[in-house]
């Protein structure tokens, strides 16, 4: 008798199949996998990016439509790749912070999915650790070259609790809280969103010097999901 | 514990507990792969690329399995695109789609015939002939020709991307379709600011852009180089020159142009006390620098200069000047004597020994007729012998000098402070089980006892990784701790965490279309089954480019399994056909100073054509052709790597040929056979084979039993050479040696007359004094014995022998017609010295040369006291083909010249 927690890996394979056919607006698809760039002769594959979506190595995108999605999912692994060719070969990670993050997905998607998803893809635990680390050494990055960088002044404080927190805040009905109990959180967020700027500003002149090469193909044998 | 290990134990922590929290379990029921298609370019695969997919019918389906596939086949540098298709759930039918790469073979520019292709593409770096093509990089040249076109002032060009693709060779022939542009006429060329320094009309006039023309952005940018240039060139060497503005008027197509000229202020270099050329400084200042950083590197270079013309105690003080508008850069020069360092001693070096650090520093051989070394070079030694004792352990070596005049003459003593000597106390090699201790120990260079030098300990990490390479092991880390247990005594500790022996599963072959496979495997020195040594490997590879039939040669290891890899040699064949058409000019007589027009001129031409890689065996056809007033010759071969399985570059020859000589001319026709073996890199043996029948002509000579004329004359011969070549550059030697002797054995075979022995040997030594000065000596030794018709004799005399005489002049002379016999025995020496002439054209040189020598009719007659000697002077100017040579030399045993010289201009060295 199966247990709750026993899973077939023909019933997973299945499961990623819905996983797919969720992506595609179809059932299991011909494509299995192909090119979809190359990032300075290092390829990414089609399932390098549904690997990243399935597991939300990259939650940022969840609120996009599938297949736009798998594209976007895609630049972030080619600018992660760009960044960690230039300037990764340094960096070490502390196993508490790799421990940290496999828990966060853990808890994310719980257990079960996560064991689903790995049979189905036919993965170890493993592969989406280093798929992990890479994301996690490519924020270390950004992090090491821009945060030192970037100031938040007072002015700018100021500036979004009016123009952003309090107008949202009004437009939502809500009520405002004091701005003194809220300079931590503003002040981290402008931080955020100006080395986010600057991140892209770089990675943008990064990636005109690297040799990046699409393949398009995927694009059209993936049935878009309908509006 | 290597940084691997500790890395894994860390993820298996990680692991241990995430897979904790997971606790499944997975039943064993699996999906299975079917059958697995490979096609290449829409066609089923051929053997050798179906086995570079590492997916089998029968193993378990994943996509993990079906992803890795992908990057390994990619990883094969074959194949542009993948993809990999299924059909069916249990089993899983698996079709791989592999698109080959495609490469450029030609590119072109076609459009408006005033568009010059040439400066379009060569603004084009996405693609390029022999270079791989994409959709991508075709995208990204469209931009860079736009962007190409418009700096040619083609605007807002229509560039279509048009490609014709050969199946057969997987190459594309691209055209940029340049279908429409816009031009625009130069309005208007404006200056600001105005300043009564700059005239507006003598600018205009030096520009290329004018107003009424085209505009060419690319023409502009050089016209406003230029401009600054000449206002650098008077002494404003910080004007700055820079497009201001460009105002285009698209509907009447026109652009008003503005340049912005700020002068700054006028820079003049004094240098007094010396003659040193400005030019040295002055280019100092032409940016904004710190003064005081200017004028003491501006008194570095003129001390620098001076040294090296001996000026050893030269002083320079510097001081700056300003005036309204103008900065007086002054560097007051004291030259002081000028003195030859006649000699080098060096105090306190116990560790080498005085003629041993001479030894180090390549001062034992220098000619002291000249100094022993420029001036320049002794104040860079203090440095140089640091560094000497550096790299043997010393950490903290002092040297100084003190110079002692004797007159012109100058004795440099070096006072070396050589400090404590840091040595190996013990080299500890550890994690090591593949190899013994010993054998490793033997890799690295550093050895308990010897010296300890920091760069020395990275070369032997790279020699241990090298080492494990060549060995087929893959992975290796190795990582090095440096203890101090003792003041100066250091342990090594090489922590060697060994990787993964690999061994060579199939060896796959791509891009010979032409080229047949054994061709390429016989140059393999690596088999399926063996370890994947990496020196093997690449000499595999160094092999393969050496054929010259191919344009590139790639060579991956493609891992297909634990410790196994297949390896994939790509190929891209290059050009078969090759042609050259030369044409040049020749006077039927010597010709006589300014009175060439006398003289009968004649074209002269040469035709040549090379068909390589013939049948796919990399071997050669050429088909040689010349025709001139005094030679026509006709000469086919066939040239192959390999002689009977033997790897040994053999070279057929047949020929033809028809040529007049001074005292006689000849027909004749031959075929030979050339081996030719490489015992090193400086060292070459040929053997050949010879049959040919030579028929005079025109004999201005008595007649004699070898010498008929209309009589055939044939030989047979078997000669053996070798050649020695250590010269740095054979075309235009600076220093080295060279020797070569060859041995001409003519015997009576197939109705063959021949019956002689000849032995001919060269030699050659390049000596460099100094910087750019140098003294070559030639000599030359050629002996024969046996009855030797003329055109087999030794004949000496011309440009490329003895100049003292014209070609072919020297020796016995036939007693009726006074014309040049040539003989069974000659010599020849040249001596040669050169030295730059002028230090702004850095290939003109001038020499002065000796040249002596003789051709007796029989060696019982060899005197060496019966030596011909000419004198001479020269002018050399160093192509890459060789030295063009202008020489004028005065025979000094023919009082009948009445001292006239004789004039040769030659390309290429006496020789």
């Amino acid at each position: 008798m199966k247990t709750p927690r026993l899973t077939t890996l023909r019933s997973a394979a299945a499961v990623v199949a819905a996983v797919f056919a969720a992506v595609s607006g179809a059932p299991a698809a011909d494509l299995v996998d192909c090119l979809a760039a190359v990032v300075n002769g290092q390829p990414v594959t089609l399932v390098d990016v549904r690997v990243a979506d399935a597991f939300g190595i990259y939650r940022e995108e969840e609120a996009s439509a599938p297949v736009d999605r798998l594209f976007r999912v895609l630049e972030r692994i080619v600018d992660q790749k760009t960044v960690i060719q230039f300037a990764g070969a340094s960096i070490v990670l502390p196993e508490s912070e790799i421990q940290a993050a496999l828990r966060d997905l853990l808890d994310r998607l719980g257990p079960a999915a996560v064991q689903e998803r790995l049979a189905g893809f036919g993965l170890d635990l493993d592969d989406v650790l280093n798929a992990l680390k890479e994301s996690l050494v490519f924020r270390r990055i950004i992090e090491l070259r821009f945060s030192r960088s970037v100031t938040v002044s007072l002015q700018e404080m100021e500036d979004y609790y009016e123009r952003v927190y309090v107008a949202g805040r009004i437009r939502e009905g809500l009520q405002t809280e004091p701005m003194i109990a809220l300079l931590q959180e503003i002040e981290a967020r402008i931080r955020r969103d100006k080395i986010d700027a600057q991140a892209a500003l770089w990675i943008r002149g990064l990636r005109r010097q690297a040799e990046i090469e699409y393949r398009y193909d995927w694009l059209r044998m993936i049935p878009r999901e309908k509006e | 514990m290597g940084a691997k290990r500790a890395a894994a134990l860390g993820l298996a922590v990680v692991l241990g507990s995430a897979q904790a929290l997971l606790g499944a379990d997975l039943a064993t029921v699996q999906v299975v792969v079917g059958s697995v298609e490979v096609q290449v370019d829409g066609r089923p695969a051929e053997p050798d690329i179906r086995e570079l997919v590492p997916v089998r019918s029968g193993e378990t389906f994943s996509y993990k399995r079906v992803t890795n596939a992908v990057k390994e086949i990619y990883r094969s540098g074959l194949f542009a695109d993948i993809q990999v298709l299924r059909a069916g759930t249990d089993p899983v039918d698996l079709t791989f789609r592999l698109v080959r790469k495609v490469f450029v073979r030609r590119l072109d520019v076609v459009g408006d015939e005033a568009i010059s292709p040439k400066r379009i593409l060569s603004r084009v770096a996405a693609l390029k002939p022999g270079g791989e093509f994409s959709e991508e990089k075709g995208g990204r040249a469209v931009e860079e020709a736009r962007a190409a076109l418009e700096r040619e002032g083609f605007f807002a060009a229509d560039v279509r991307l048009l490609t014709d693709r050969d199946p057969a060779t997987n190459t594309v022939d691209v055209r940029f379709d340049v279908r429409s542009s816009r031009r625009f006429e130069i309005r208007r060329i404006a200056f600001v600011p105005k300043d009564g320094r700059v005239r507006e009309e003598s600018l205009k006039q030096m520009m290329e852009s004018r107003e009424g023309r085209a505009f060419v952005p690319s023409r502009f940018e050089a016209d406003v180089e230029r401009i600054k240039a000449f206002y650098v060139a008077r002494g404003y060497r910080r004007a700055e020159v820079a497009v201001a503005d460009k105002v285009f008027d698209p509907e009447e197509r026109r652009v008003y142009l503005t340049v912005r000229v700020a002068l700054n202020e006028r820079i003049e270099i004094a240098i007094r006390g010396a003659k040193v050329p400005a030019g040295i400084v002055a280019p100092l200042w032409e940016e904004r620098i710190y003064e005081d950083w200017g004028l003491s590197e501006g008194e570095a270079r003129i001390q620098a200069y001076l040294r090296r013309r001996g000026y050893l105690f030269a002083l320079v003080r510097s001081s700056i000047e300003r005036t309204d508008g103008l900065v007086r850069v002054i560097h007051d020069v004291d030259a002081g004597p000028r003195a030859t360092i006649s000699r080098l001693s060096f105090v306190g070096a116990d560790y080498f020994g005085e003629e041993g650090l001479k030894r180090e520093l390549g001062l034992a051989s220098a000619f002291s007729l000249f100094g022993v070394i420029d001036g320049d070079r002794l104040y860079a030694l203090p440095r140089e012998i640091e560094l000497i004792y550096r790299s043997r352990g010393f950490s903290d070596p002092r040297v100084t000098f003190n110079m002692i005049r004797e007159g012109s003459k100058v004795q440099v003593v070096f006072s070396i402070e050589e400090g404590p000597q840091q040595t190996i106390e013990a080299v500890q090699i550890l994690g090591a089980t593949l190899f013994s201790v010993e054998t490793l120990r033997r890799v690295v260079r550093s050895r308990p006892g010897g010296p300890y030098f920091a760069a020395d300990v990275q070369r032997d990490i790279e020699e241990l990784e090298t080492f494990y390479q060549n060995e087929g092991i893959r992975g290796t880390v190795i990582a090095v701790r440096v203890e101090e247990p003792r003041p100066n005594a250091f342990l090594l500790r090489f922590d060697i965490d060994e990787g993964q022996q690999l061994r060579v599963g199939r060896i796959l072959f791509s891009g010979n279309r032409v080229t047949r496979r054994r061709t390429i495997e016989r140059e393999l020195r690596i088999r399926e089954g063996d370890r994947a040594r990496r020196n093997l490997i690449l000499e595999s590879k160094r092999r393969l480019e050496n054929l010259g039939i191919f344009s590139e040669v790639k060579v991956e290891e493609v891992v297909v399994g634990p410790g196994l890899a297949n390896l994939v040699v790509g190929v891209r064949e290059g050009e078969l056909n090759y042609g050259g058409v030369g044409v040049g000019l020749e006077t039927k007589n010597a010709p006589k100073t300014f009175a060439v027009w006398d003289n009968v001129v004649r074209l002269r031409g040469t035709a040549e054509y090379i068909r390589t890689n013939m049948f796919g065996t990399a071997a050669q056809l050429s088909l040689v052709g010349q025709l001139s007033l005094k030679e026509t010759r006709a000469v086919v071969s066939w040239e192959q790597p390999y002689l009977f399985g033997v790897p040994l570059e053999t070279v057929l020859t047949g020929w033809v040929e028809r040529e007049e000589r001074t005292s006689y001319g000849f027909e004749r026709r031959g075929i030979s056979l050339t081996s030719v073996k490489p015992l090193s890199q400086a060292v070459m043996v040929l053997g050949t084979v010879r049959w040919d029948r030579t028929v005079l002509f025109d004999l201005e000579i008595s007649e004699s039993e070898v010498d008929r004329e209309h009589v055939p004359y044939a030989t047979t011969s078997l000669s053996t050479s070798f050649v020695w070549d250590r010269r740095d550059d054979s075309a235009n030697p600076t220093r080295g040696r060279f020797l070569s002797g060859a041995v001409d054995w003519a015997f009576p075979l197939f109705k063959a007359e021949s019956d002689y022995l000849k032995l001919f040997v060269k030699t050659q030594q390049i000596v460099p004094i100094l910087a750019d000065f140098s003294l070559a000596l030639t000599g030359r030794l050629g002996l024969g014995m046996g009855r030797m018709p003329i055109h087999e004799r030794f004949f000496g005399g011309g440009s490329n022998s003895f100049r003292g005489c014209g070609f072919e002049e020297m020796g016995p002379k036939d007693v009726s017609s006074g014309l040049p016999l040539g003989g069974k025995a000659l010599i020849l020496g040249n001596f040669e010295f050169r030295f730059p002439l002028l230090r702004s054209i850095p290939n003109l040189f001038g020499a002065a040369f000796f040249d002596a020598g003789h051709v007796w009719a029989k060696r019982k007659e060899v005197n060496l006291f019966g030596l011909e000697t000419a004198l001479g002077i020269g002018v050399r100017y160093r192509t890459p083909l060789g030295p063009v040579r202008f020489d004028l030399a005065w025979n000094l045993d023919a009082p009948e010249r009445e001292g006239k010289p004789l004039a040769f201009i030659t390309i290429g060295n006496v020789f």
